[in-house]
């Protein structure tokens, strides 16, 4: 297949047009060509046969009718007898006597008739058993000369003479040239009997036109057409009628046998029948008929020029290019302006869609369409003020985000400091009221010593403040890492912690097993740290407790919870109960910073889900947790 | 024999005094010398700028080295101290009252010895100075220069 990929479209649109429409116009003509052109031949050929056939048919009358009427004529009474008496008379006294002219005046007269009648003679004469031409119509300077003579010696009569004389019947001479005529002759004579003995013979000469009439009937034949005859002249052979543009054309060249002009014609004179294209006397290419005429023992050749005969083949071919070339050319012209028609647009959306692809979204291309190519352009347009809101929007967000970004690297730098700077001055009141119990503990005094403790504990629970506050600050910006979390191995670790802690208390724990969830593992670990602790701590004034780690159903989706049936709380303040240093209880029933839910609940919803809580003063608390709301919901 | 010595690399004079209670405390009597900054823990380490006239071949034992100093900080004086071939297997303790994660992993990455966050509670801070194997470091062969 043709591999259009990077043709551009108006070269693609021309190159299909052009093998779709152009090549099967090319091979409809081809085969419409050569079809007519065979039919053309045909035709041609078949008109030769018929002209060929036809000449052939009309030399066989022709010299039939003249034999025949040879023949008649010289046993004829009056012809007969008229030949008698001449013979006689010329006898005694040649050409010249008183009795031959008389005789040979009367005789014309008789003979006019007969003459008139057959126009296809031109001669009539009598010529005796010994050769002497005794009497002519035409009376030209063969009259009196005998046919062995200087005169006639080299013409066809002598051997028709023998030929009638051995026969005894009727005979065609050869047809040569005729001194006394000044051109070729033929003679047909037939043997005359008086009284059962051979007298001479009566002859006739043939009116060359009539012979050349074959040649130069060019009726039904086109402009090179001709018609050639020629005979055999011992090993050679000779054309002897003229032909149509070379009037001198008989009996000028003797041609070799054998030889590569007028191969047709050989042929003919050799017997032989048949048609073909082949090269003519003048070495011109002919479609040739050569047919062999028996009678004369000639060769008779009809042909035309190829050339000429496929002119109009030549003139449909040419027809056939002018037209395939201005079909192509319309092609050509049809499809670029197609081409431009489409890719124009193309080429404007394109442009369009870099100025905006440029970053331009003000850019409308605009285009006025009603078809495709329209609406896409209107698309684009479309999408580019699409783009722009949403570019715009973006570039808030952006904003948004950078002050945001600015702002967490504050509050990092800022929790940084409060980290390192503000425990500080803690250590410093710890670790010296720590000095002057140790070293002056003789000198403090019960209440002395009562108010550095109070002092060493405030510092304490300054210092855990801060690290609950940090803590509180880290969880919001650590970057969050999803997996699938077991939050029964969690949750068993934590409660190994607080159980290490104070080991003397009695808690069961129960947990349905098989517990997991997709988040962040640290951040659900310091949610179940919390939550767990704080269950713990609010059991501890109980004997023994209950703390229990389980799922259920809240609408529709899978929510976990902590049950205790420790302290509980007021229902009344539960808006307060996830606020930062928020506390339902006083510190010294229940110790704490008061932040651990509110961490909890950032790291809820940095999961994308809730927390709440169930209680009632003294029958325990439940705190029930989603993670992933957002993300389920999504999906 | 030469002296086994202590830097101590603090700014604050608070956490001075109590460092060195500390380290009376646990019974550690060896000379401490202090720099104020890191810019001078890095000329004490490398006998430059006021203390050229020591001999670099003379290191301390350890280095108790603050994190946050004026001047050249923490990670920058230890960082320093990795980079020279001299000084490179001298041993560093990070002392700091931060808990963030980022200096832990910054500490250990540039090659802290150990890392110890300065407890509020000084008993604490004591554990951890005894923690830290500080007795047997400074009591050893230190490695040859």
């Amino acid at each position: 297949m043709i591999n259009l990929g990077k043709t551009r479209l108006a070269a693609r649109i021309f190159l299909l047009v052009f093998i779709f429409a152009a090549v099967p116009l090319l091979l409809i003509s081809v085969i419409t060509y050569r079809s007519f052109s065979g039919l053309l031949r045909e035709h041609i050929q078949n008109k030769l046969i018929a002209i060929s056939d036809g000449r052939q048919r009309l030399f066989g009358e022709l010299f039939d009718g003249i034999l025949n009427l040879a023949k008649v004529k010289a046993k004829s009474p009056t012809p007969v007898s008229a030949f008698e008496k001449i013979d006689r008379i010329f006898k005694k006294g040649g050409i010249q006597g008183a009795e031959y002219l008389l005789l040979d005046a009367k005789l014309k007269d008789i003979f006019q008739v007969y003459f008139d009648a057959n126009p296809q003679l031109n001669d009539f004469m009598f010529i005796s058993r010994e050769g002497d031409v005794i009497f002519s119509m035409r009376h030209e300077n063969d009259l009196g000369e005998n046919i062995h003579g200087a005169l006639l010696g080299n013409t066809a009569l002598p051997g028709l003479m023998s030929t009638i004389g051995i026969t005894a019947s009727p005979s065609i001479s050869e047809f040569s040239f005729y001194p006394p005529s000044g051109q070729p002759a033929l003679f047909i004579g037939a043997p005359v009997f008086i009284k059962e003995r051979y007298f001479g013979a009566l002859v006739f000469q043939v009116r060359l036109e009539m012979i050349y009439g074959f040649v130069r009937n060019y009726s039904g034949l086109p402009k090179t057409g001709e018609v050639v005859l020629g005979k055999a002249v011992g090993d050679q052979f000779i054309i002897v009628a003229p032909t149509r543009y070379d009037p001198q054309a008989a009996f000028r060249t003797m041609l070799d046998f054998g030889g590569t002009l007028a191969e047709p014609l050989q042929m003919a004179i050799a017997g032989k029948t048949g048609i073909g294209v082949r090269k003519d006397y003048k070495s011109t290419v002919v479609l040739a008929r050569w047919q062999y005429v028996p009678i004369l023992d000639w060769g008779m050749v009809v042909k035309v020029d190829v050339n000429e005969i496929f002119q109009p083949l030549y003139r449909m071919r040419n027809i056939y290019i002018i037209f395939f070339c201005l079909f192509t050319g319309l092609i050509a012209v049809v499809s670029y302006m197609f081409a431009r028609n489409i890719s124009k647009p193309i080429k404007i959306v394109r442009e369009g869609l870099k100025i905006i692809g440029s970053g331009n979204l003000d850019y409308k291309i605009g285009l006025r369409r009603l078809d495709e190519i329209g609406e896409l352009s209107g698309d684009v347009d479309k999408m580019a003020g699409r783009l722009k809101e949403t570019t715009a929007s973006r570039d808030e967000l952006n904003e948004a985000n950078r002050k945001l970004d600015s702002a967490n690297k504050e509050l990092e730098a800022f929790s940084y400091s409060v980290s390192h700077d503000l425990r500080a001055p803690l250590r410093g009141m710890d670790g010296f009221s720590k000095a002057l119990l140790d070293e002056c503990t003789d000198k403090l005094g019960d209440s002395g010593k009562e108010y550095l403790m109070r002092v060493r504990a405030a510092a304490k629970n300054m210092s855990e403040l801060i690290d609950d506050l940090l803590e509180l600050s880290r969880i919001s910006r650590k970057d969050m890492v999803f997996e699938t979390v077991n939050l029964n191995r969690i949750a068993e670790e934590v409660m190994a912690g607080l159980k290490e802690q104070e080991p003397e208390r009695q808690v069961d724990f129960f947990s349905p097993g098989g517990l997991t969830a997709r988040g962040d593992a640290r951040l659900v670990e310091i949610a179940l740290q919390n939550l767990l602790g704080n269950a713990w701590k609010f059991t501890s004034k109980h004997k023994s407790a209950k703390i229990e780690f389980g799922t259920m159903k809240s609408e529709g989706r899978d929510a976990y919870f902590i049950r205790d049936d420790g302290a509980g709380f007021d229902a009344a303040y539960y808006d307060k109960l996830f606020n930062p240093f928020q506390r339902l209880h006083s510190e010294k029933e229940f110790p704490g910073t008061g932040i651990g839910l509110a961490t909890v609940r950032r790291i809820m919803e940095r999961h994308g889900g809730r927390i709440w809580a169930e209680s009632e003063v003294g029958k325990g608390a439940t705190f029930y947790f989603t993670l992933n709301e957002k993300k389920e919901a999504a999906a | 024999m030469k002296e086994r010595r202590i830097l101590l690399v603090e700014d604050r004079q608070d956490d001075i005094d109590l460092t060195l209670r500390s380290l009376k405390e646990n019974k550690i009597t060896n000379k401490v010398d202090v720099a104020r900054d890191g810019a001078e823990a890095l000329d004490y380490i490398f006998a430059t700028g006021a203390y050229s006239d020591r001999n670099i071949e003379d290191l301390p034992s350890v280095v108790l080295l603050d994190i946050k100093l004026p001047k050249v900080d923490g990670m920058e004086v230890l960082r320093r101290i990795r980079q020279d071939k001299r000084t490179k297997t001298l041993p560093v303790v990070i002392l700091t009252s931060s808990k963030e994660e980022k200096d832990l992993i910054n500490g250990y990455a540039i090659g802290c010895n150990s890392y110890v966050r300065k407890p509020v509670e000084f008993e604490e801070f004591s554990k951890a100075i005894r923690d830290l194997g500080l007795y047997w470091l400074l009591l050893n062969e230190p490695p040859l220069a």
